[in-house]
């Protein structure tokens, strides 16, 4: 069974009355399921409304219509969520530097979520422990627990934010544009140990991206998006060996001439 | 051929709130809250107290016992430095009480209208607008005049009005800080909302509202003695700068200084207040 599902979601941002004069959905009926232990990457231009998709399944943002389900059971806005589903669903921003709370350390931005959520909190040693085992198992040093976020480079940040997350035991990470405002060498580094934590703990990634390069790396099944619709959806080996749609093909040959030049 | 033009300012010389320029106000400010709040403790006056042979004393003359009246008396013979050291007590604190419950409330519905939107927003909002459409001194006077004079009546008549710069100002802020990904994160997390606005959002609104709560204060203690000055204000057993200047005013011509002086220490306190907020919407302006 899929963990999570998406269901003919359409969203608009425009106002009721402009939305009778025809203005287009940001994401028009769009479908698709993430399985416990996969990685779904969705693809698509700037405006495609992928990052719109991501935001449904967080809670973050209410559908015009259609229905987002967790374990089968429908769940709404991040805040009429039940604590457990809110856990489960976590999630990493673009911008690394303002996903956190440039007055806050490293350590209270990771002990904010135990002291919301108890039942996830470290019960059997002290949470500067955990914290510090946290900081290693995403590459950093435990002495950055002290330091706030401007003091720290963009990887650096990318890392807490995933800290942040994986400290509520989250079966859920939704990434979006995760990797695109660092640089190439700290992307691989951030997309392989995103690999890693997601075979040792069970996690299941959407993760969002423009960058094919990027979906290669680190999915293993494709879901392409275009002016609000999936096109096509594709196990990542056959989308790169075999694109369907026509507008898939066009992604590829852009890439590919990006690589050429 | 195309040529950058420098436009010279036609006022090449203009009062700019440079940091010598603040920290000379700043050190005027200081000399104020000084005589305020130590001044009283140390230069008894009773209100009142007259002596009529000792009327309309200029500055520096000599009463009847003997004791020199520094800054010279008023038209029932009381000292004017007494009048206005003891005046000053009273700007400040009016002022202070002020600022501070318009900082509290403007802060409180600011954040609330710009981090819920919806309907707590339409309705603080469309409140703020009827308040801004109507005169902040004339609501004033209106509730001075309602209640009997008091310093709490007084409070409260200028912070109706009052707190509705910093609504404004603190929900424009919230309004764009509320997209922040460290303020999805901590909703994502299920953070309560009062504890993400207190936590991640009031920390970054603070700054520039603490520089507006400067050119606040100037305002509460211009309407202080505007409402004094109309005899709404304070009861004639507090001496403030504005019923002081209006029982000079009788003597504008003979004895200048009654309501000359309180003139002054009041544009100096104003002016000073406006330099060093100046200076602080520079440096605390922008929200990071």
């Amino acid at each position: 069974m899929s963990l999570i599902e998406v269901r003919d979601l359409v969203v608009n941002f425009h106002s009721r009355r402009e939305r009778r004069r025809g203005r287009p959905n940001a994401v028009d009926g769009v479908s698709l399921a993430v399985r416990p232990d996969e990685t779904l990457a969705v693809v698509g231009e700037s405006g495609s409304g992928k990052t719109t998709v991501a935001r449904c399944v967080a809670g973050l943002q209410t559908p015009q219509a259609g229905t987002v389900l967790f374990d089968g059971a429908p769940v709404g806005r991040v805040a009429k969520r039940p604590p457990e589903v809110r856990r489960a669903i976590q999630m990493v921003f673009q911008d690394p530097a303002a996903s956190l709370n440039p007055r806050m350390t490293v350590r209270s931005i990771i002990a904010e979520t135990w002291r919301t959520h108890r039942s996830a909190a470290p019960a059997d040693r002290s949470w500067d422990d955990a914290i510090a085992e946290l900081l290693r198992d995403v590459g950093l040093d435990p002495g950055v627990a002290d330091r706030r976020a401007p003091s720290l480079s963009g990887g650096q940040c990318q890392r807490v934010s995933i800290a942040r997350a994986l400290a509520l035991r989250p079966r859920l990470l939704v990434c979006d544009e995760a990797v695109s405002a660092l640089d190439v060498s700290v992307q691989s580094q951030i997309l392989r140990l995103l690999a890693g934590l997601r075979a040792s703990r069970e996690l299941a990634i959407l993760f969002i991206t423009h960058d094919l390069g990027v979906v290669r790396q680190i999915a293993d099944r494709v879901a392409v998006m275009h002016q609000g619709r999936l096109v096509e959806t594709a196990t990542a080996d056959d989308l790169f060996e075999r694109p369907g749609h026509p507008y898939t093909r066009k992604l590829l040959d852009a890439a590919l001439d990006l690589e050429g030049a | 051929m195309s040529a950058i033009t420098v436009r010279t300012r036609l006022w090449p010389v203009r009062l700019r709130s440079t940091p010598a320029v603040a920290t000379a106000a700043a050190v005027v400010l200081a000399c104020y809250l000084l005589v305020g709040l130590v001044g009283p403790l140390l230069i008894p006056y009773d209100p009142v107290a007259t002596s009529v042979a000792d009327r309309l004393l200029p500055i520096g003359a000599v009463r009847q016992d003997g004791t020199l009246a520094l800054l010279g008396t008023d038209g029932a013979g009381r000292d004017m430095l007494g009048q206005l050291v003891h005046g000053a007590r009273t700007s400040i604190v009016i002022g202070v009480s002020v600022v501070a419950t318009c900082l509290a409330v403007g802060l409180a519905l600011g954040t609330l209208a710009g981090y819920l939107a919806g309907w707590t927003d339409v309705a603080i909002s469309r409140l703020i607008d009827v308040l801004m459409a109507f005169p902040g001194i004339l609501l004033a006077i209106v509730i001075a005049g309602l209640f009997d004079q008091g310093m709490l009546v007084v409070v409260l008549a200028l912070s109706v009005a009052g707190w509705v710069a910093f609504a404004r100002l603190a929900r424009g802020l919230t309004l764009s800080l509320r997209v922040r990904p460290w303020v999805d994160a901590a909703r994502l997390i299920g953070v309560p909302t009062p504890v993400v606005i207190v936590r991640h959002i009031i920390p970054f609104v603070i700054g520039p509202v603490t520089a507006l709560a400067t050119t606040e204060f100037a305002g509460a203690v211009l309407s202080e003695a505007g409402l004094s000055f109309l005899g709404l204000g304070l009861p004639s057993s507090t001496v403030s700068w504005g019923q002081v200047i209006a029982n000079g005013k009788d003597y504008l011509d003979t004895a200048w200084w009654i309501s000359a002086l309180p003139g002054l220490a009041l544009t100096g306190l104003v002016v000073s207040t406006g330099l060093l907020g100046d200076h602080l919407t520079q440096r605390l302006g922008s929200s990071r």
